[in-house]
Protein backbone atom coordinates (compact mmCIF):
# COMPACT_ATOMS: atom_id res chain seq x y z
CA UNK A 1 0.00 0.00 0.00
CA UNK A 2 2.83 2.13 1.26
CA UNK A 3 4.44 1.25 -2.32
CA UNK A 4 1.15 2.35 -4.59
CA UNK A 5 0.75 5.52 -2.46
CA UNK A 6 4.56 6.63 -3.44
CA UNK A 7 3.80 5.34 -6.57
CA UNK A 8 0.54 7.92 -7.37
CA UNK A 9 2.70 10.36 -6.04
CA UNK A 10 5.43 9.94 -7.92
CA UNK A 11 5.02 11.26 -11.86
CA UNK A 12 5.73 9.51 -14.92
CA UNK A 13 9.31 10.96 -14.66
CA UNK A 14 11.37 7.21 -15.06
CA UNK A 15 14.35 8.51 -13.06
CA UNK A 16 12.05 9.85 -10.32
CA UNK A 17 10.36 6.33 -9.92
CA UNK A 18 13.75 4.93 -9.37
CA UNK A 19 14.32 6.95 -6.59
CA UNK A 20 11.12 6.49 -4.90
CA UNK A 21 11.57 2.31 -5.56
CA UNK A 22 15.05 2.46 -4.06
CA UNK A 23 13.79 4.14 -1.01
CA UNK A 24 10.44 2.26 -0.28
CA UNK A 25 12.03 -1.31 0.17
CA UNK A 26 15.38 -0.94 2.63
CA UNK A 27 15.49 -4.93 2.65
CA UNK A 28 14.90 -6.04 -1.00
CA UNK A 29 14.24 -9.12 0.22
CA UNK A 30 10.97 -8.14 2.15
CA UNK A 31 8.80 -8.08 -0.34
CA UNK A 32 6.08 -4.91 0.23
CA UNK A 33 2.48 -6.10 0.97
CA UNK A 34 1.55 -4.71 -2.32
CA UNK A 35 0.93 -7.33 -5.15
CA UNK A 36 0.63 -4.85 -8.12
CA UNK A 37 4.03 -5.10 -10.06
CA UNK A 38 4.47 -1.90 -11.85
CA UNK A 39 3.04 -2.94 -15.27
CA UNK A 40 -0.31 -3.91 -13.23
CA UNK A 41 -0.46 -7.84 -13.27
CA UNK A 42 -1.25 -9.17 -10.07
CA UNK A 43 0.86 -11.61 -8.05
CA UNK A 44 -0.32 -14.53 -5.91
CA UNK A 45 2.58 -14.56 -3.11
CA UNK A 46 2.30 -14.01 0.31
CA UNK A 47 5.29 -12.08 2.30
CA UNK A 48 6.81 -14.41 4.43
CA UNK A 49 9.89 -12.54 5.63
CA UNK A 50 7.83 -10.19 6.66
CA UNK A 51 6.43 -11.67 9.48
CA UNK A 52 7.95 -12.07 13.09
CA UNK A 53 10.51 -14.42 13.47
CA UNK A 54 8.19 -16.55 16.09
CA UNK A 55 5.42 -16.75 13.88
CA UNK A 56 7.99 -18.06 10.54
CA UNK A 57 9.38 -20.66 13.33
CA UNK A 58 5.46 -21.64 13.97
CA UNK A 59 5.21 -22.10 10.16
CA UNK A 60 8.17 -24.22 9.61
CA UNK A 61 7.32 -26.29 12.32
CA UNK A 62 3.75 -27.61 10.30
CA UNK A 63 5.86 -28.85 7.31
CA UNK A 64 7.17 -31.88 6.40
CA UNK A 65 11.04 -32.19 6.73
CA UNK A 66 11.32 -32.32 2.74
CA UNK A 67 9.56 -29.34 2.32
CA UNK A 68 11.08 -27.04 5.48
CA UNK A 69 14.39 -28.16 3.65
CA UNK A 70 13.37 -26.84 -0.46
CA UNK A 71 11.83 -24.15 1.61
CA UNK A 72 15.32 -23.17 2.99
CA UNK A 73 16.38 -23.92 -0.39
CA UNK A 74 14.07 -20.90 -1.73
CA UNK A 75 17.15 -18.36 -0.80
CA UNK A 76 19.74 -16.96 1.84
CA UNK A 77 17.28 -15.82 4.54
CA UNK A 78 14.67 -19.05 4.18
CA UNK A 79 18.09 -20.84 4.72
CA UNK A 80 19.03 -18.84 7.96
CA UNK A 81 15.60 -19.08 9.10
CA UNK A 82 15.16 -22.71 8.75
CA UNK A 83 18.52 -23.88 9.81
CA UNK A 84 17.29 -21.78 13.36
CA UNK A 85 13.81 -22.96 13.44
CA UNK A 86 12.92 -26.42 15.63
CA UNK A 87 12.04 -29.92 13.95
CA UNK A 88 8.70 -31.06 15.50
CA UNK A 89 8.96 -35.17 14.69
CA UNK A 90 8.09 -38.12 16.74
CA UNK A 91 10.32 -40.38 14.69
CA UNK A 92 12.51 -40.80 11.68
CA UNK A 93 13.83 -43.52 9.87
CA UNK A 94 17.04 -43.52 7.81
CA UNK A 95 17.09 -46.55 5.72
CA UNK A 96 19.93 -47.63 3.04
CA UNK A 97 18.43 -49.73 -0.09
CA UNK A 98 20.11 -50.84 -3.24
CA UNK A 99 19.04 -48.73 -6.22
CA UNK A 100 16.49 -50.75 -8.33
CA UNK A 101 15.67 -48.76 -10.90
CA UNK A 102 13.20 -45.78 -10.72
CA UNK A 103 11.02 -48.13 -8.30
CA UNK A 104 10.81 -48.35 -4.43
CA UNK A 105 12.45 -51.66 -3.60
CA UNK A 106 10.40 -53.56 -0.67
CA UNK A 107 12.89 -52.41 1.71
CA UNK A 108 12.31 -48.84 1.06
CA UNK A 109 8.46 -49.41 0.49
CA UNK A 110 8.52 -51.02 3.83
CA UNK A 111 10.32 -48.11 5.57
CA UNK A 112 7.55 -45.84 3.46
CA UNK A 113 4.79 -47.51 5.26
CA UNK A 114 5.85 -47.74 8.47
CA UNK A 115 7.59 -44.76 9.00
CA UNK A 116 5.83 -41.58 8.86
CA UNK A 117 9.25 -39.94 8.02
CA UNK A 118 11.31 -41.97 6.55
CA UNK A 119 15.36 -40.82 4.44
CA UNK A 120 15.91 -43.23 1.69
CA UNK A 121 19.41 -44.05 0.77
CA UNK A 122 20.71 -45.30 -2.08
CA UNK A 123 23.43 -47.43 -2.05
CA UNK A 124 25.29 -46.24 -5.21
CA UNK A 125 25.11 -42.44 -4.71
CA UNK A 126 27.45 -40.78 -2.49
CA UNK A 127 25.42 -38.56 0.27
CA UNK A 128 27.11 -35.78 2.72
CA UNK A 129 26.16 -36.62 6.30
CA UNK A 130 25.30 -32.60 7.37
CA UNK A 131 21.34 -32.96 6.59
CA UNK A 132 21.63 -35.62 9.22
CA UNK A 133 22.95 -33.28 11.24
CA UNK A 134 21.08 -30.40 10.26
CA UNK A 135 17.93 -32.37 10.96
CA UNK A 136 19.44 -33.79 14.63
CA UNK A 137 20.80 -29.92 15.45
CA UNK A 138 17.39 -28.92 15.62
CA UNK A 139 15.34 -31.69 15.98
CA UNK A 140 13.03 -33.41 18.68
CA UNK A 141 12.76 -36.76 17.79
CA UNK A 142 11.64 -39.39 20.54
CA UNK A 143 13.47 -42.41 17.91
CA UNK A 144 15.79 -42.27 15.24
CA UNK A 145 15.85 -45.48 13.97
CA UNK A 146 18.93 -46.24 11.06
CA UNK A 147 18.13 -49.62 9.30
CA UNK A 148 21.61 -49.97 7.43
CA UNK A 149 20.80 -52.67 4.19
CA UNK A 150 24.31 -55.01 5.03
CA UNK A 151 23.27 -54.82 8.93
CA UNK A 152 20.52 -57.07 9.41
CA UNK A 153 19.96 -55.44 12.90
CA UNK A 154 18.34 -52.00 13.23
CA UNK A 155 20.05 -49.74 15.24
CA UNK A 156 17.90 -47.74 17.28
CA UNK A 157 19.14 -44.24 18.52
CA UNK A 158 16.57 -42.88 21.11
CA UNK A 159 17.84 -39.41 21.15
CA UNK A 160 17.22 -36.65 23.75
CA UNK A 161 17.92 -33.38 22.13
CA UNK B 1 -13.90 -15.14 36.70
CA UNK B 2 -15.53 -14.35 34.00
CA UNK B 3 -19.00 -12.70 33.58
CA UNK B 4 -20.13 -13.55 30.18
CA UNK B 5 -22.85 -10.72 30.20
CA UNK B 6 -19.98 -8.45 30.36
CA UNK B 7 -18.80 -6.74 27.53
CA UNK B 8 -15.89 -4.82 26.09
CA UNK B 9 -15.82 -2.50 23.89
CA UNK B 10 -12.40 -2.16 21.41
CA UNK B 11 -11.29 0.56 19.10
CA UNK B 12 -9.61 -0.03 15.81
CA UNK B 13 -6.17 1.19 14.54
CA UNK B 14 -8.71 3.23 12.00
CA UNK B 15 -10.79 4.71 14.21
CA UNK B 16 -13.80 2.45 14.14
CA UNK B 17 -15.28 0.84 17.66
CA UNK B 18 -16.73 -2.51 18.11
CA UNK B 19 -18.57 -4.14 21.65
CA UNK B 20 -18.40 -7.28 22.03
CA UNK B 21 -19.01 -10.32 24.66
CA UNK B 22 -16.12 -10.95 27.83
CA UNK B 23 -16.64 -14.50 26.09
CA UNK B 24 -15.19 -13.83 23.03
CA UNK B 25 -12.59 -11.64 24.61
CA UNK B 26 -11.26 -14.07 26.89
CA UNK B 27 -9.66 -15.59 24.44
CA UNK B 28 -7.17 -13.02 23.62
CA UNK B 29 -4.40 -12.72 25.92
CA UNK B 30 -3.90 -9.47 24.61
CA UNK B 31 -7.31 -8.01 25.92
CA UNK B 32 -7.60 -10.03 28.99
CA UNK B 33 -4.15 -8.40 30.41
CA UNK B 34 -5.75 -4.80 29.15
CA UNK B 35 -8.61 -5.50 31.15
CA UNK B 36 -6.23 -6.87 33.77
CA UNK B 37 -4.16 -3.86 33.63
CA UNK B 38 -7.03 -1.60 34.17
CA UNK B 39 -8.45 -3.18 37.60
CA UNK B 40 -11.51 -2.50 37.09
CA UNK B 41 -14.67 -4.00 38.96
CA UNK B 42 -15.37 -7.26 36.96
CA UNK B 43 -18.83 -6.31 36.62
CA UNK B 44 -17.98 -2.67 35.21
CA UNK B 45 -20.73 -2.87 32.20
CA UNK B 46 -19.34 -1.85 29.40
CA UNK B 47 -15.44 -1.56 30.01
CA UNK B 48 -13.67 1.35 28.99
CA UNK B 49 -12.50 0.97 25.45
CA UNK B 50 -9.47 -1.26 24.94
CA UNK B 51 -7.36 0.10 22.22
CA UNK B 52 -5.86 -2.90 19.14
CA UNK B 53 -3.36 -2.48 16.79
CA UNK B 54 -5.48 -4.45 13.81
CA UNK B 55 -8.02 -2.56 11.21
CA UNK B 56 -11.70 -3.33 11.80
CA UNK B 57 -12.09 -5.03 8.34
CA UNK B 58 -9.54 -7.84 9.98
CA UNK B 59 -11.52 -7.25 13.77
CA UNK B 60 -14.27 -8.37 11.96
CA UNK B 61 -12.77 -11.62 10.67
CA UNK B 62 -11.06 -12.42 14.18
CA UNK B 63 -14.63 -11.41 16.24
CA UNK B 64 -16.53 -14.07 13.40
CA UNK B 65 -13.90 -16.78 14.00
CA UNK B 66 -14.08 -16.21 18.13
CA UNK B 67 -17.65 -16.57 18.09
CA UNK B 68 -17.20 -19.66 16.44
CA UNK B 69 -14.74 -20.79 19.25
CA UNK B 70 -15.96 -19.39 21.90
CA UNK B 71 -16.23 -22.46 23.62
CA UNK B 72 -13.26 -23.87 23.02
CA UNK B 73 -10.63 -24.85 26.30
CA UNK B 74 -8.96 -22.54 27.93
CA UNK B 75 -6.33 -22.17 28.61
CA UNK B 76 -5.19 -22.81 24.98
CA UNK B 77 -3.10 -26.35 25.19
CA UNK B 78 0.50 -25.93 25.46
CA UNK B 79 2.30 -27.06 22.86
CA UNK B 80 4.79 -29.56 23.24
CA UNK B 81 7.78 -31.34 21.49
CA UNK B 82 4.83 -33.70 20.39
CA UNK B 83 4.62 -34.00 16.19
CA UNK B 84 3.13 -30.65 14.07
CA UNK B 85 0.83 -31.25 11.95
CA UNK B 86 -0.91 -29.02 9.23
CA UNK B 87 -4.08 -31.02 7.91
CA UNK B 88 -5.81 -31.36 10.75
CA UNK B 89 -7.99 -27.67 10.14
CA UNK B 90 -11.48 -27.96 11.40
CA UNK B 91 -14.18 -27.90 8.61
CA UNK B 92 -15.75 -24.52 10.06
CA UNK B 93 -12.25 -23.17 10.05
CA UNK B 94 -11.32 -24.26 6.02
CA UNK B 95 -14.66 -23.22 4.94
CA UNK B 96 -14.10 -19.34 7.13
CA UNK B 97 -10.43 -18.97 5.10
CA UNK B 98 -11.81 -20.18 1.95
CA UNK B 99 -14.58 -17.07 2.25
CA UNK B 100 -11.69 -14.41 1.80
CA UNK B 101 -8.68 -16.62 1.12
CA UNK B 102 -8.98 -15.98 -2.56
CA UNK B 103 -6.96 -15.48 -5.82
CA UNK B 104 -8.38 -11.72 -6.14
CA UNK B 105 -7.60 -11.08 -2.28
CA UNK B 106 -3.73 -12.01 -3.01
CA UNK B 107 -3.16 -13.32 0.51
CA UNK B 108 -2.81 -9.94 2.07
CA UNK B 109 -6.11 -10.68 4.04
CA UNK B 110 -4.32 -14.01 5.69
CA UNK B 111 -1.33 -11.90 6.15
CA UNK B 112 -3.52 -9.19 8.08
CA UNK B 113 -5.53 -11.94 10.07
CA UNK B 114 -2.07 -13.59 11.16
CA UNK B 115 -1.01 -11.06 12.21
CA UNK B 116 -3.40 -9.80 13.90
CA UNK B 117 -3.86 -13.27 15.60
CA UNK B 118 -0.18 -12.37 17.09
CA UNK B 119 -1.19 -9.24 18.12
CA UNK B 120 -4.18 -10.10 20.16
CA UNK B 121 -2.36 -12.87 21.39
CA UNK B 122 -5.42 -15.67 20.47
CA UNK B 123 -3.37 -18.73 20.03
CA UNK B 124 -5.77 -20.78 18.27
CA UNK B 125 -6.39 -18.74 15.42
CA UNK B 126 -2.22 -18.00 15.24
CA UNK B 127 -2.02 -21.97 15.33
CA UNK B 128 -5.13 -22.28 12.54
CA UNK B 129 -3.72 -19.32 9.89
CA UNK B 130 -0.23 -20.71 9.73
CA UNK B 131 -1.19 -24.30 9.26
CA UNK B 132 -2.90 -22.42 6.25
CA UNK B 133 0.17 -21.14 4.99
CA UNK B 134 2.10 -24.10 5.57
CA UNK B 135 -0.44 -25.95 3.57
CA UNK B 136 0.46 -23.56 0.33
CA UNK B 137 3.96 -24.25 0.49
CA UNK B 138 3.47 -27.84 1.19
CA UNK B 139 4.40 -30.24 -1.69
CA UNK B 140 5.87 -27.32 -3.72
CA UNK B 141 9.35 -27.51 -5.75
CA UNK B 142 11.93 -25.04 -4.39
CA UNK B 143 10.77 -23.17 -7.46
CA UNK B 144 7.23 -23.21 -6.79
CA UNK B 145 7.78 -21.78 -3.53
CA UNK B 146 9.60 -19.03 -5.20
CA UNK B 147 6.85 -18.50 -6.95
CA UNK B 148 4.13 -18.19 -3.84
CA UNK B 149 6.66 -15.92 -1.93
CA UNK B 150 8.21 -14.15 -4.76
CA UNK B 151 11.67 -14.48 -3.50
CA UNK B 152 14.79 -14.92 -5.25
CA UNK B 153 17.84 -16.85 -5.34
CA UNK B 154 20.25 -15.49 -3.75
CA UNK B 155 23.11 -18.50 -3.27
CA UNK B 156 26.28 -18.45 -5.32
CA UNK B 157 26.65 -21.36 -7.33
CA UNK B 158 29.14 -23.08 -5.45
CA UNK B 159 26.51 -22.75 -2.09
CA UNK B 160 24.13 -24.18 -4.63
CA UNK B 161 25.79 -27.19 -5.25
CA UNK B 162 26.49 -27.57 -1.48
CA UNK B 163 22.54 -27.73 -0.81
CA UNK B 164 22.01 -30.23 -3.58
CA UNK B 165 24.69 -32.08 -2.11
CA UNK B 166 22.65 -31.85 1.44
CA UNK B 167 19.49 -32.87 0.07
CA UNK B 168 20.83 -35.33 -1.65
CA UNK B 169 18.37 -38.06 -0.27
CA UNK B 170 15.16 -36.37 -1.14
CA UNK B 171 16.09 -35.77 -4.70
CA UNK B 172 15.21 -38.36 -7.01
Amino acid sequence: RLVSAARQNADNDEEEEKEVDMTMSLNPDIPSIDNLTIDGEYRDYFPILALPKHIQDLVFSFLPIMDRLALAGVNKNLYKIESESKYYVEELAIVEIPFIGASLSPMAEYAVKNYKHSIVLFENKSYSSDFIRRIAHNASIGTLRIIARDSHSQSNMNTSF
Amino acid sequence: RIYPLMRVTLTTSDGASVTVSRQLTKHSGFIEKAITDMAVDDNAVPLSAVAVDVDDATLKLVIEWLTEHRDDALPYPEKTDEERRADDIPAWDQAFVQKWDTKEDQQQTLYAVITAADKLDIKGLLDMTCKTLANKINGKTVEEMREILQLECDFTEEELAEIRKENAWCEN
